[in-house]
């Protein structure tokens, strides 16, 4: 049977020999994780922010709908997505089921909740108290939000780290919305489940050591940028 | 000449689970003039951040009108003006996560002004409250009276005419709280910056103001008797602060206005009655030398921040003596034991005689 | 922050790029798990691909998931193994029609000591049957796939009692009614999943299981081999496997690309990919056996 010394011989040779399929999988599963990441943020931090901003009836509902959405099972969150951009869907006609950007459509609405719901937390340690000092020192609402968010870049930086996280070794989304389709859509989380499929349990698990790998190196290069920072 | 003015203000706080809507602040009216040093005396939930937080156009009023220079900044749509002509160091300490320096700027590069400017204006601020040397510092490092200075230097940067400080000198060290009293006093002497204080020690709100005001329970008032607190004279008023019975009472006497609320006090001449500040006296050991008030010391009770003392003097009254910390450390004393009490200058507040509660004043009247 | 910015913007840009990196021509293909897993497609695709310019999108499902997505719309073309399925898919009309590609046929495995003593069976019901009286371990797909409708078909021509699941989904507004079969008893086990992981769970459990041909030889002749399960009934008649090719039809399913879907059937059954198919070896032994060329020709 598989020993862990098979699969990281296994992982060490794809790697070294810069396997192209490894890498074509490896490269998709990066461009997926990192624009999902991107345009998730691009929406959930300013959310974030905002509803941290402004304190109204309903806002411990919306915690409580985040905290829900985030619990949601990923391939669930698949389906959803899928009943939208199926060809008989709302959007059938862009055709972008079964493509990367079905998949990062999916990501997006999977971890929009998550990067919000974490941003939320950030920034309501310190927004109040932040808001007041500025505002204080004769800043005017936009100004005083700016250096709220300010204040709570690491915590910021923290929700996108853990929106990247989520996706890149995220499964029930691609698979459902890209359809693991070599060449096309198949990422190295849906590779390692086919793989497994198929029995190949070393391959599969050296699939996820090189996958360790890409999570890792930009884990570090996020925390080379917060590192800058004190804790706070 | 008035430079703001408080007229029928009122601040509620909005109702939450359950409670009504409770209302902090009720100013019938309040000036502040140009070059006066006002502070804010009261005890502790009165409603004293509340007034200068409104003073600084921070809340908006719920009732009423905040006034500045003659404008209702409110009304006219020009609160960010407002509130840059008055800043206000606030009671919590927040400082930005950046260099001290960087902080003490903050308020000038909210204004626009130039980076390097900013900085030389930044460093000069640091220096009158006496932290320049922990400018490169990250602010977050710095004890916590170091912060409280930044933050005001962080006001002192703007140069501005006005500032409105809330607890200043609350809870900082023996150094900062000096540096922070003596700034007080050189805005006022040599810049004629007209401040507004919010404070809870009376000894220094005395020291350093112009003129003083109390706060209870969110209304200007006025009056005193025995257990004298905090009392104030001037010529046509006089308004006095008293603890009675686990309460605080007030008596206020004017010269020259209808009050409706105020107790039976009648027109300044007349009888009168010497008021002194517990925390007035100084208490030697009997023998020390001629004193109008040598007593025993009938009871001893240690308060949060001083020892309090009664002192019974020849047949009594009973006279309230509050020591500090430092103080009674250095002379202990006992009870029963026989002692002398001295005043200082300046401290004794001269009266009006006090009349029965329930009865109503003689016709105050214009 | 700024680099930060910078890169976010960089990487908003590639999003909005990638829509304009389209490929030549896609055609989308939804087949069987076993059929993906056997590796025949990444063999002969290329060809395709050099002939006509034409990429082929593979999505492997189930049998059933690969024609819901054929209704849906979601692929072009249908390569599944499920004759009674295709039949009333192209009867709905949702086909245009059934071309047969290639076939093979299902073997009955078991674990090398042979607990229920069916080695050597000639007759697939005898050996489900002994099976079962025997209450030998028996391992099912139980996912709505093409072995599993086999695998059900078998059952049914038995004596084995067998209990019956009705689950009723609603397809483009209409009811379909799907029902399962399956003998009682604990020796059953349903696992719900794909060819390659029944084998694998077969395997670890020494349990029998029904399995085609391809995926088997695939499993137990790789270095390593990853079952170490033997055929226990080969040749069955009612073992056949036939798969057929099937594009969606335009007609009543929009946005599908049928011009391309019937130059690939064109291409699977002409002699050179059916060649192709004939001579795609695994281990030294065929996998499928293409039924447009006589046999007997590779």
């Amino acid at each position: 049977m598989t020993t862990l010394l098979d699969a990281l011989h296994n992982a060490a040779s794809l790697l070294i020999s810069l396997d192209p399929d490894v890498m074509q999988y490896a490269l998709r599963s990066l461009y997926i994780a990192l624009v999902s990441t991107c345009l998730a943020s691009i929406i959930g931090v300013p959310l974030g922010l905002v509803i941290a901003e402004r304190s109204f009836a309903g806002k411990r509902a919306i915690v409580t709908v985040l905290n829900t959405l985030m619990g949601l099972p990923t391939v669930v969150v698949g389906l959803f997505v899928y009943s939208f951009i199926s060809r008989h869907g709302i959007f059938g006609g862009l055709g972008w089921l079964f493509t990367v950007r079905g998949i990062i459509v999916g990501e997006v609405v999977l971890i929009t909740p998550l990067v919000t719901a974490v941003t939320l937390a950030a920034v309501t340690r310190r927004d109040r108290a932040v808001r007041r000092a500025s505002l204080s020192l004769g800043a005017s609402e936009t100004q005083a939000l700016g250096d709220v968010f300010l204040e709570s870049r690491f915590g910021i930086l923290a929700a996108v780290i853990a929106g990247y996280g989520r996706v890149v070794g995220e499964v029930g989304v691609a698979t459902i919305l890209g359809g693991n389709a070599d060449g096309f859509t198949r990422t190295l989380t849906t590779a390692i489940v086919l793989d497994t499929e198929m029995g190949f349990f070393a391959r599969a698990l050296a699939l996820g050591i090189v996958l360790l790998a890409l999570s890792l190196s930009i884990n570090i290069l996020f925390q080379f940028l917060q590192g800058g920072g004190r804790g706070q | 000449m008035t430079l703001l003015r408080l007229e029928n203000v009122v601040q509620r706080h909005s109702a939450r689970r359950g409670k009504g809507a409770i209302e902090a602040l009720r100013v019938h009216d309040l000036d502040v003039k140009r070059g006066e040093v006002v502070s804010v005396v009261g005890p502790n939930g009165s409603g004293k951040s509340t007034l200068a937080e409104t003073l600084a156009f921070m809340v908006r009023p719920s009732d009423g009108r905040v006034l500045l220079d003659g404008a209702d900044p409110w009304a006219e749509g020009r609160a960010l003006w407002a509130r840059r002509r008055c800043p206000i160091l606030l009671q919590e300490t927040t400082l930005f996560s950046t260099s001290v320096l960087n902080n003490a700027a903050k308020g000038l590069r909210i204004r626009g002004v130039s980076r390097s400017d900013a900085l030389v204006r930044a460093r000069g601020a640091l220096a009158q409250v006496k932290v320049e040397h922990l400018a490169e510092r990250h602010a977050h490092q710095l004890s916590g009276g170091e912060q409280r200075r930044v933050a005001l230097a962080r006001l002192l940067a703007l140069e501005s005419d006005l500032l409105v400080l809330d607890e200043p000198m609350a809870g900082l060290d023996r150094e900062s709280e000096e540096v922070m009293a003596q700034l007080v006093h050189t805005l006022h002497k040599d810049r004629g910056v007209t401040l507004v204080m919010a404070t809870h020690n009376l000894r220094r709100a005395v020291a350093l103001s112009t003129r003083i005001v109390t706060l209870v329970d969110g209304k200007l008032i006025p009056a005193m008797l025995d257990n004298l607190f905090f009392g104030f004279m001037r010529r046509t008023e006089a308004g006095f602060l008293f603890e009675q019975d686990g309460g605080w009472q007030h008596v206020f006497a004017r010269s020259d206005l209808a009050e409706d609320r105020w107790e039976g006090v009648g027109p300044l001449e007349g009888g009168v009655q010497v008021g002194i500040p517990a925390g007035a006296f100084r208490v030697e050991p009997a023998g020390q030398g001629g004193s109008v008030f040598a007593g025993t010391v009938e009871a001893i009770r240690k308060e949060r921040d001083a020892y309090r003392l009664h002192v019974c003097v020849g047949d009594g009254p009973v006279l309230r003596v509050d020591l500090a910390l430092h103080t009674w450390a250095q002379t202990a004393l006992t009870i029963g034991q026989r002692v002398e009490l001295t005043l200082r200058a300046g401290s004794t507040l001269i009266m009006p005689m006090r009349q029965a509660p329930a009865r109503a004043c003689q016709s105050r009247g214009a | 922050m700024t680099s930060t910015s910078c890169a976010v913007f960089g990487l908003a840009l590639m999003v909005v790029a990638s829509g304009a990196l389209t490929a030549d021509e896609t055609l989308t293909l939804a087949t069987t798990t076993s059929t993906q897993n056997s590796g025949l497609l990444d063999h002969i695709h290329p060809d395709f691909e050099a002939k006509t310019g034409i990429m082929v999108k593979v999505i492997a499902r189930g049998t059933g998931a690969s024609l819901q997505l054929a209704r849906e719309g979601n692929v072009d073309v249908v390569l599944v193994h499920a004759p009674d399925i295709e039949e009333a898919f192209v009867e709905e009309g949702y086909g245009v029609e059934r071309t047969s590609v290639m076939h093979n046929d299902f073997v009955l495995v078991g674990p090398p000591a042979d607990p229920a003593g069916v080695r050597g069976s000639k007759e697939v019901g005898a050996a489900l049957a002994t099976i079962a009286a025997k209450k030998a371990v028996f391992v099912s797909r139980g996912d709505n796939s093409g072995t599993h409708a086999k695998e059900q078909a078998l059952w049914e021509a038995t004596d084995v009692p067998l209990a019956s699941k009705q689950h009723i989904a609603i397809v483009r507004g209409e009811q379909v009614v799907f029902t399962t079969l399956a003998p009682v008893g604990d020796w059953y086990m349903s696992i719900g999943q794909g060819m390659g992981k029944t084998i694998s769970y077969a395997t670890e459990r020494r349990a029998y299981t029904l399995v085609d041909r391809g995926t088997y030889y695939a499993f137990a002749l790789s270095a390593p081999p990853r079952t170490d399960l033997a055929i226990v009934c080969e040749g069955d008649k009612r073992l056949d496997n036939p798969y057929s090719v099937i594009a969606v039809n335009p007609a009543k399913v929009d946005g599908v690309r049928f011009d391309a879907a019937t130059r690939y059937i064109n291409w699977l059954v002409s002699e050179d990919t059916q060649r192709c198919i004939g001579d795609f070896k695994v281990g030294g032994k065929a996998l499928f056996h293409p039924d447009v060329l006589p046999e007997g020709t590779n």
